[in-house]
């Protein structure tokens, strides 16, 4: 039995570096420890110039530090890419709406072999 | 180092009467969170303490396993707030599907005796080795006339978390 990948691991990034979530706040520019709690376990989302602030801090990338929501993200955008995949298949034009259509046909079936950024 | 578990999110608790040290381990070797949990009583009776401290860890972390260290048989025995404790615990993780394992202090003990740590000092100091983020806070030999220090309860926890992955034919735990 293998446990789901858990939210975020801003926690045990935080805990490595022995900071305060008061100290973090203060290193992103947040008024309080408060919100770097509430990150943490989940309630808020950060926006994104905090989240990239925190890969800069702890040098994660944000896909390593969210992973639980990364991987979530990266589910839906996969299922509904099928989706339009399906839908542009399905197409049957002629003249330039058919070369469009081959395009991005094209470029789904390359993006399959490119590895995803870690 | 032989373990059959994989990546396993494990939740160790070692509890106390007053408080329980734990850690988050997912496979042997990610430590993920650990600290100390008091259940000063703030909230009301016990249970509620407990649940309210403990359960918060549960949400936090959905660990697969709860690890319980517990005392010796004659203490849980004899203390009413271990077996309190160990009630709520066992409530809160039937409630989130959670599979808990009760492991007594002897058979850790027995466990890491194999690789001639027998002490508890000395076990600690593996768990040090082992996992580096805590090794800032191992305390030095307790001496006859000193206290145990406060976070070596989060070392114990650790033990319990390793000796979780041991299985019989591991050379190592």
């Amino acid at each position: 039995m293998t446990s789901q990948s858990a939210g975020n691991y801003l926690r045990t990034h935080r805990k490595r570096s022995g900071l305060s979530q008061h100290e973090v706040a203060g290193v992103l520019g947040i008024d309080n420890g408060g919100m770097v709690c509430r990150y943490e376990l989940g309630r808020h989302l950060p926006p994104l110039l905090v989240a990239l602030a925190l890969e800069a801090l702890f040098r994660v990338p944000i896909s390593q530090l969210f992973r639980g929501l990364g991987e979530t993200v990266e589910q839906s955008v996969e299922d509904r890419l099928l989706s339009l995949e399906t839908e542009l298949q399905s197409r049957s034009g002629k003249g330039p709406q058919a070369a469009i259509t081959a395009k991005k046909l094209q470029w789904l079936t390359e993006r399959r072999n490119v590895k995803p950024v870690a | 180092m032989v373990h059959d578990k994989g990546q396993e999110r494990v939740l160790a608790l070692d509890l106390r009467s007053g408080r329980a040290g734990f850690v988050v381990l997912e496979g042997l070797d990610k430590l993920l969170d650990w600290g100390v949990r008091s259940y000063t009583p703030r909230y009301g009776p016990l249970e509620v303490t407990v649940s309210r401290r403990i359960a918060s860890l549960l949400g936090l972390h959905q660990p697969s396993v709860m690890v319980l260290r517990l005392p010796s048989n004659r203490l849980v025995k004899k203390n009413d707030r271990i077996r309190v404790i160990v009630r709520t615990l066992r409530k809160e993780a039937k409630r989130r599907s959670v599979s808990l394992r009760l492991l007594r202090r002897q058979r850790i003990k027995k466990i890491f005796s194999a690789q001639g740590r027998a002490t508890k000092h000395q076990i600690a100091s593996l768990m040090a080795e082992r996992f580096s983020d805590l090794a800032w806070k191992l305390p030095p030999k307790r001496k006859l006339w000193q206290s145990e220090n406060y976070h070596m309860t989060v070392f114990d926890a650790a033990a319990a978390g390793v000796a979780h992955f041991w299985r019989p034919d591991a050379q190592k735990p």
